[in-house]
Order: structure tokens, then C-alpha cells, then sequence
């Protein structure tokens, strides 16, 4: 409602016009559509691509290949934008040789195009998990019938199956839509070398002049990005409700696998190809940067050292300080949406009302927001305005992630609580326990592997956060994405790839170890 | 119409040996039914016929012509087989009106407009679903949607049809009025049916001929009948229908598929004659006799002249349930329901018909 708002009149459009008589606003908000339109399409296009292979065909090694093509959804976008520049900007490695064999760079990654093709590739999982799990549990049966009553496997692929994922395509599509348009990372590090602007990074640009002007035009602009993300979230909500069918899933066994036959290897080398470029070229490039003296050296051995990582671990007091800061945030944070989430998720599994209701719908809506605008509101009412000043303090940062990631955990223990069985309880009470020992002796115990999820679900995304701690960050509360991006942005190119290795060590270490946790001995 | 011949079919998944050397004759126009108890290889036989899964070894042929041969390397895809199928959950396409889905297989097979619109009209009305053409799925009862799958079915004429235990999600009441029905249209089609269910009722009250499958080995083929009456082994016996289990003594040779046997576990040890209608690998004079409820008579009037006791008595209905002890062993028996005799009551009872079963 701010937005509305200037010093001598309540309500007023004033701070709109003003802010899109600059052109280059205008620019930045049809950039986001157009950024957030394209992606969509493209990552689309490469998750269900991907997925199908995957899911249905008789390519070899299918599940080592499911798990690497996941493997982007736990880099965080920004430092994946990293490991791509390496690659593909003025400097890059490929360029760099393309450059020695044939005269030219081959792709200039600091272009749209390049934010598109990087954007891509780190929003296409959520479209090729929905995919891949709408084609694998299909009712098997559901194209049997085809077959038998006539049609080919090419055929029954398009007349009967691609429809019934179609849904879960749209679904994908919508949700990467939205995701798109509220990234930050990519665009920061891929698009404002070249000077293209979205939203998110004009927000941020006009936050970090601390004007009242500046803060007037950022509001206005995260106004028009919350309408963006929403709009694609709630056509997607939409669509979800009006859908007529779902896939029913019987006993059925598992849906047959199309025999590529000749063009195996053909597909076979085009998904290997994909990996290698989606997920390990960048990485390694981010390794090898990270191993450099200085930036240029020649290749050789000599030029290479283990001194960043000492230096980010050891020796500079800023890496340091933001491991530490990072590790208490995500703790905190964690803890809090845990506890926080699992009494909403309780209470509106068990408690069904208009109460309810409003509580589970104000615990999900902030994740609809994008980051940077869930950032900027986060100012607004917390720096003194309605009495409390949290501003630069580490609580704003805290208060900001809780809201951000609150749904998470709802959403993890709503789904257990569902599962929890009332007589479970009521057979407590039968017994002669009292409801609060009924919770601590049965519910929560039953409960413990979702609230653990749960907390690294929040745990996870929050320790390596840059969106909204970049807006929200004070002196002496610079997290880990606000420090990495700084040295990215200071040049110091080494320095910022080793600590953007050691965080995607620790990422990769906290899943395995979460994963054994939570899979490795379930409770039935 | 078509004939289906399944010549030493061999079925491994993995190590798992799951159909062990089966041949078969179906003959053209028949209901068969494969009849066993889960995990027995029922439905692994109908899909390898359907062709969505191909046998180890052996061979298949629809009408006489090869579908599937190992030694020729040949395997003729479902789509190329032209067999109908239900499937156990209809399978009924959720994009689709009910219109489309029946239509789908004729489309494939690029039949004029006007001529689909005759034929699916023309089936609607067998399958009695008129009214409902443009309804989705989810619009429609359990009943409705299997109506829908048998209609798809039979659209296009397919020279066989398989039925995957069609029958195993419908209420009781449902279940009852559909197995007429489905053989209702059968002698209209005059098709071959390849039925699998584990409902032996369904495949007493449907087949011309029943498969009883055990461990992926065929234990009896015969008519509704004869595999009640003359069971060829216990499993048979147990499986179809209540059987009661003696063992007998031989004391007569075997004459015209009888022979004397004395039944030393019931009082008096009676002697009498038994049927012995397959061939009998005698290992001593040891044999075990399979005794049906209802060939067991209670009452002097009845010839009966076995010493018993009345045991427990439970009202089934149409029928009076008795279990009887005669020297420590049980027998269930089925008394008319005007019958009425009390727990602990001495009687007198006579057995009717017996056979000799292997075991």
C-alpha cells in the first residue's frame, strides 16, 4: 500500500507516473517479461524433453542420470551464473580457446540470450520433476489400451499420454514463469555487465542510492514484480482447480519403455551432452577458477595454488565473519519456521475453520512474493515506522527468511500431520494421557522426520541466500551471497570461486547426510 | 474369430520362473477362463497373448498364425495382434468423452467419419450407454466407465477379447448382473474370450472351459462341470469350491472308473465305491478321497448308516451349514434348511458320491 502514498496527499498514482515516466524502467519491467516468458519456454522445453528420455525410454544408466539432471536445483542460481561466466564471458575458458582455434569468442554469455540460456538452466528441475513423476506413475494400463486397440507407441505417446501430462507441463511451466521473473542472481551477474535490467536488480539498484526517492521507485517496481509472480502462481492455482482429470494411478505395473533402438546412442549422447555442459562445466570452471593464482595466468602448474580456500577459511576476516553470520541465520531461521510451521500446519489440518484457513493462507503467501520485494516490504515496516527498528540488525535478515520460507515447513508437516491418523491420538487419550503428553509422547515423536526435513528444507536455501540478504544486509551482517557476490563484483574472481566451492561442498554434503537421515531408515 | 494355441510358453522374470512349459488349445468362439489364486501366472499368460509381455521361450499363435516365436525370432507388437482387451481398472481415458474413447481404435484404423459414427452408435446400444456419449470419465459410475472399456473393445471387431479380472471393482450386487451380461455378449459376438479371475463363481457362471493355474503350471483344464465333479488333484479340489479330504484304503481293483476304498478315519470304517476319473500313479493302497458337502445326506431315511455327530450348525440362507464328527473326523455337509438338528445330536449320515483325487 506504500506505494500509494507520498508526504502530502494519502492517496496518490504520483510515485507510479513518476517512476514509469523513466524509460528505463519501462525497460526493465517488459525485460522481466520477456526474460521470465522466454525461460519458461526454453526450460520447459528441456525439462520435458529430459524427463521423457528419462522416464520412458531405454536409454542407459536412467537413474544416475535423473540424479545429475537435479543436480542444478541445489546450486544456488547465482553462483552457477558464475561457473557459466567463466565459461562463456569475455574471458571465458571456451571462448578463450574458441578464440585461439578459430579468431572469434564463440558466445558472448553477457548478452539476453545468455540470460535466458543460464536462467534455463537452473529453473528447468521443477518442470522435469512434475514431468518425470506424471509420466512415470501413469497408470501403465491407461496406454496398453492404446496399443491394443490399434496404435502404434509413437502415436499412443501423442494422443494419449502427452495430454495427460499436459497439465503437469502447464503446471511446470507456470511455476518456472514465476520463478523467472523474481530471480536475482542470474540476472545481477549474467545481464548487468551488459546493462540489461530487470526488476529485480532495478529494485536493488535503487535501494542501495538510499534515497527516499529511490526507496519511492523500488517500492513501485516490486509492486509490479509481486503482479508478475503472482499473476503466473495464481493462473497456475487456477488451472490446477479447473482441470478435470487427474491420472489415477493403479496397481499397474510400470509403463513400458520405448526402444530407441538405432537412435540409442544418438539420444544417449545428446542427454550426456547436457549434463556435461548444464552441470559440470560450470562447476569445474568455478573449480578451476577458484585454483588460479590470478586471473590469466598461463596453464600450467605453477599457476595454480590452494591459497583461496585458505585465505576465504583462515585468513580474511570478511569470509569469515559471513560463514558465521550465515550458519547463525539459517539456524535461527530454520528453528523458528519449524516451530512456527508445524503449529499452522496443526492446527489447520486439525482445526478446520476460517481461522485456519486465514493462517495457512498468510503463512504461504510470502513465497508466492518474490525475494527482492518480500526484501523491500520487509524495510518498510521494519525500520522504525511502526515503532520497531530492526533495520541493520540481524533480526530483519531472520524475520525476512521466516517469512519467506515459512511455507516450506507448512507444508512438509501439514503433509505428515495429514497422514497421522485422529484414533492415533484419541487412543492416547483413551488410555488416560493428557492432550499435552498426548503431543509430546505420540504426535511429535511420529512427526520427527518432517519436522527434520522441514528444517533442512529452510536450512538449506537460507545459508547461502543472497536475494534478500542483499537488500537487507548492515555492516556487521554481511551473509555468504552478499560476500561472494562483493568479491564477484570487486573482480576478485578466485576468491569468490572458493567460497562458492566450499558452499557447494557443504550444499552437497548437508543433502547426502539429509537424505541418509530421512531415507535411509524410514518409519512405514 | 480366431483360435489361440500357446505351444511350451516359457515365462522367467529375472530368475523368477513364473510360467513353466504351458501349451494350450482355446478353441475358436470359446469363453476360457484362467482360474488361480494370485502370483499363479494368469495374467503374465494373457499379457504374453496380448503381447505386452514376451515369453522366455515357446511359441503363440492367433488364428494359426505365429504372433510370437522364439526359435523364429518373431514378435508381432499388441497393436499389430487385432485383440480387444479390458483392463482390471477399464482404463478408460480421462481426456476423452465417452464417444472419443470408443472411437479412438476405429480412427486409428482411418474409417470414414459416417461409418465410426454407425459403429459406435450400434455398440453404445449393446453395451446400453445410450445418452452418455458426451460425458468424461469422471462423470461416470464404475459400471459406467467398464461399459465404456468393453464397448472400446469390441468396437473394431477384434478377432479375440481378453478380460483382466474386469469384474474385481464392482460392488457385489454389479458383479452379479455383469457376468450374464458379459456372456450375453459373447454368444452375440460369437468372439473368442480369454477371461482371468480368481473369483471361482464368476469363472463357474461365464466359462465353456476353465484353466486352473497353480506356481505357473496348468493343474486342470475342463468345463465348469467336470472340474467340479472330478477334480483332478487336492488344489483343484480346494480351490473350487468346499471339499471335504479323506484318506481310503483300496480294497478293489479298478473296474470302469470306479473302485472300492474303505474309509478307515470315519466310524465303522465304511466301505463304498469311488469314482476315478483321470489316471492314478499309486504309489501304496494309500488314496485320498475328496467328499462335496452337498453329497453327504444326514438321517436314517437317507440310507445313512456312518455314525456321526452334530458339531456346530450355522444358517447360511438357502442352506443349513452342519460340521459332523465321526471319530475325530470333521466333514462339513449342506442340509436343506428345513433340516433342523442340534449341536450334539447323534445322527446317522450316508455318502452320496466321492473321488479320488492325487494329491
Amino acid at each position: 500500500m506504500d506505494s500509494f502514498h507520498t508526504e502530502d496527499s494519502f492517496f496518490t498514482l504520483k510515485n507510479y507516473t513518476d517512476t514509469f515516466s523513466r524509460r528505463s524502467n519501462i525497460r526493465s519491467a517488459v525485460n522481466t517479461l520477456n526474460l521470465a516468458v522466454l525461460t519458461a519456454l526454453f526450460s520447459t522445453l528441456v525439462g520435458s524433453v529430459l524427463a521423457w528420455i528419462i522416464a520412458r525410454t531405454d536409454i542407459p544408466g536412467k537413474s544416475l542420470l535423473k540424479t545429475l539432471v537435479m543436480v542444478p536445483y541445489m546450486i544456488p542460481p547465482f553462483i552457477g551464473a558464475m561457473g557459466w561466466m567463466f565459461l562463456f564471458g569475455r574471458a571465458g575458458y571456451i571462448n578463450k580457446i574458441w578464440e585461439h582455434l578459430f579468431g572469434h569468442r564463440l558466445f558472448n554469455i553477457h548478452s539476453f540470450a545468455g540470460l535466458v540460456l543460464v536462467l534455463s538452466m537452473y529453473v528447468y528441475p521443477p518442470v522435469f520433476i512434475t514431468v518425470y513423476t506424471a509420466l512415470v506413475n501413469m497408470d501403465a494400463s491407461l496406454e496398453e489400451a492404446g496399443r491394443i486397440c490399434g496404435a502404434r507407441l509413437f502415436r499412443v505417446m501423442r494422443s494419449i499420454s502427452l495430454p495427460l501430462v499436459l497439465p503437469s507441463i502447464m503446471s511446470g511451466t507456470l511455476l518456472v514463469f514465476a520463478m523467472s521473473a523474481s530471480n536475482f542472481g542470474i540476472p545481477a551477474i549474467i545481464g548487468m555487465p551488459a546493462r540489461i535490467h530487470v526488476l529485480t536488480t532495478r529494485i536493488m539498484s535503487y535501494m542501495a542510492t538510499g534515497t527516499e526517492r529511490g526507496l519511492s521507485r523500488a517500492i513501485s517496481l516490486s509492486v509490479i514484480l509481486i503482479a508478475i509472480a503472482l499473476g503466473g502462481l495464481m493462473l497456475n492455482n487456477y488451472l490446477v482447480s479447473k482441470s478435470k482429470f487427474t491420472i489415477i494411478s493403479g496397481k499397474s505395473t510400470r509403463p513400458a519403455d520405448i526402444k530407441l533402438g538405432k537412435f540409442k546412442p544418438l539420444v544417449a549422447v545428446f542427454v550426456w551432452i547436457f549434463v556435461v555442459f548444464a552441470v559440470f562445466l560450470p562447476m569445474f570452471s568455478l573449480a578451476l577458477t577458484s585454483l588460479w593464482k590470478a586471473w590469466g595466468l598461463p596453464f600450467k602448474l605453477s599457476s595454480f595454488t590452494l591459497r583461496n580456500y585458505y585465505k576465504v577459511l583462515f585468513v580474511d576476516s570478511d569470509t569469515k565473519i559471513a560463514l558465521k553470520n550465515s550458519f547463525i541465520f539459517a539456524i535461527i531461521s530454520a528453528t523458528f519456521v519449524t516451530i512456527l510451521g508445524s503449529l499452522v500446519a496443526y492446527f489447520t489440518v486439525r482445526w478446520k475453520g476460517n481461522l485456519s484457513r486465514t493462517m495457512d493462507m498468510l503463512a504461504t503467501l510470502p513465497q508466492a512474493i518474490p525475494g527482492t520485494a518480500l526484501a523491500v516490504a520487509m524495510i518498510l515496516v521494519w525500520s522504525g515506522r511502526f515503532g520497531l527498528n530492526l533495520y541493520n540488525t540481524m533480526w530483519i535478515i531472520i524475520v525476512a527468511y521466516t517469512a519467506r520460507y515459512l511455507f516450506f515447513a507448512v507444508r512438509t508437516v501439514a503433509g505428515a500431520v495429514k497422514q497421522i491418523h485422529v484414533s492415533l491420538e484419541e487412543a492416547g487419550r483413551s488410555v488416560g494421557s493428557k492432550p499435552l503428553k498426548v503431543l509430546k509422547d505420540i504426535t511429535i515423536p511420529i512427526l520427527k522426520p518432517a519436522l527434520i526435513s522441514s528444517w533442512a528444507l529452510v536450512f538449506m536455501p537460507t545459508f547461502r541466500e543472497l536475494t534478500i540478504s542483499i537488500l537487507l544486509y548492515g555492516p556487521t551482517t554481511k551473509t555468504i551471497g552478499v560476500t561472494i557476490y562483493g568479491l564477484q563484483e570487486g573482480g576478485e574472481y578466485q576468491m569468490a570461486s572458493a567460497f562458492a566451492t566450499i558452499v557447494l561442498l557443504i550444499a552437497f554434503v548437508l543433502q547426502f547426510v539429509v537424505n541418509r537421515c530421512l531415507f535411509g531408515r524410514r518409519q512405514s | 474369430m480366431a483360435c489361440i494355441r500357446l505351444e511350451n510358453v516359457e515365462k522367467y522374470f529375472g530368475s523368477n520362473h513364473v510360467i513353466k512349459n504351458l501349451s494350450l488349445d482355446i478353441r475358436d468362439g470359446e469363453f476360457i477362463t484362467f482360474l488361480g489364486p494370485s502370483g499363479c501366472g494368469k495374467t503374465t499368460t494373457l499379457r504374453m497373448i496380448a503381447g505386452f509381455e514376451n515369453p522366455t521361450s515357446g511359441e503363440i499363435f492367433i488364428g494359426n498364425k505365429p504372433v510370437f516365436s522364439h526359435k523364429k525370432g518373431l514378435n508381432t507388437p499388441p497393436e499389430d495382434r487385432n485383440i480387444g482387451m479390458v483392463f482390471q481398472n477399464y482404463a478408460v481415458w480421462p481426456h476423452m468423452n465417452v464417444f472419443n474413447n470408443i472411437a479412438y481404435p476405429l480412427k486409428i484404423r482411418k474409417i470414414p467419419k459416417d461409418e465410426i459414427k454407425r459403429k459406435v452408435d450400434r455398440i453404445i446400444e449393446i453395451v446400453k450407454l445410450k445418452g452418455l456419449e458426451r460425458r468424461y470419465p469422471y462423470q461416470l459410475s464404475g459400471g459406467q466407465q467398464q461399459r465404456v472399456a468393453f464397448a472400446r473393445a469390441l468396437v473394431y471387431s477384434p478377432s479375440i477379447l481378453l478380460l483382466d479380472e474386469p469384474l474385481s471393482n464392482l460392488d457385489a450386487k454389479l458383479r452379479e448382473e455383469m457376468r450374464f451380461e458379459i456372456k450375453d455378449i459373447q454368444k452375440k459376438l460369437g468372439i473368442t474370450v480369454v477371461y482371468v479371475t480368481h473369483d471361482q463363481a464368476e469363472a463357474m457362471v461365464m466359462s465353456d472351459r476353465i484353466v486352473v493355474m497353480k506356481d505357473g503350471v496348468i493343474q486342470q483344464i475342463g468345463d465348469p462341470l467336470e472340474i467340479y465333479n472330478h477334480p483332478k488333484n487336492r488344489f483343484v479340489a480346494d480351490f473350487i469350491g468346499i471339499s471335504n479330504f479323506l484318506k481310503g484304503k483300496i480294497v478293489g481293483d479298478e473296474a470302469g472308473g470306479k473302485m472300492r476304498v474303505k474309509l478307515y478315519e470315519l466310524e465303522d470304517a465304511p466301505e463304498m465305491e469311488v469314482d476315478v476319473p483321470h489316471p492314478l500313479k499309486l504309489k501304496d493302497k494309500e488314496v485320498t478321497v475328496v467328499v462335496r458337502p452337498e453329497d453327504i445326506l444326514i438321517g436314517a431315511e437317507t440310507g445313512g448308516r456312518i455314525g456321526g455327530k452334530i458339531f456346530k450348525r450355522t444358517f447360511l440362507g438357502g442352506i443349513m451349514n452342519y460340521i459332523i464328527v465321526s471319530k475325530e473326523t470333521k466333514l462339513r455337509v449342506e442340509a436343506p434348511k428345513h433340516q433342523i438338528l442340534e449341536e450334539g445330536d447323534r445322527i446317522k449320515f450316508v455318502i452320496k458320491r466321492a473321488v479320488v483325487v492325487e494329491d
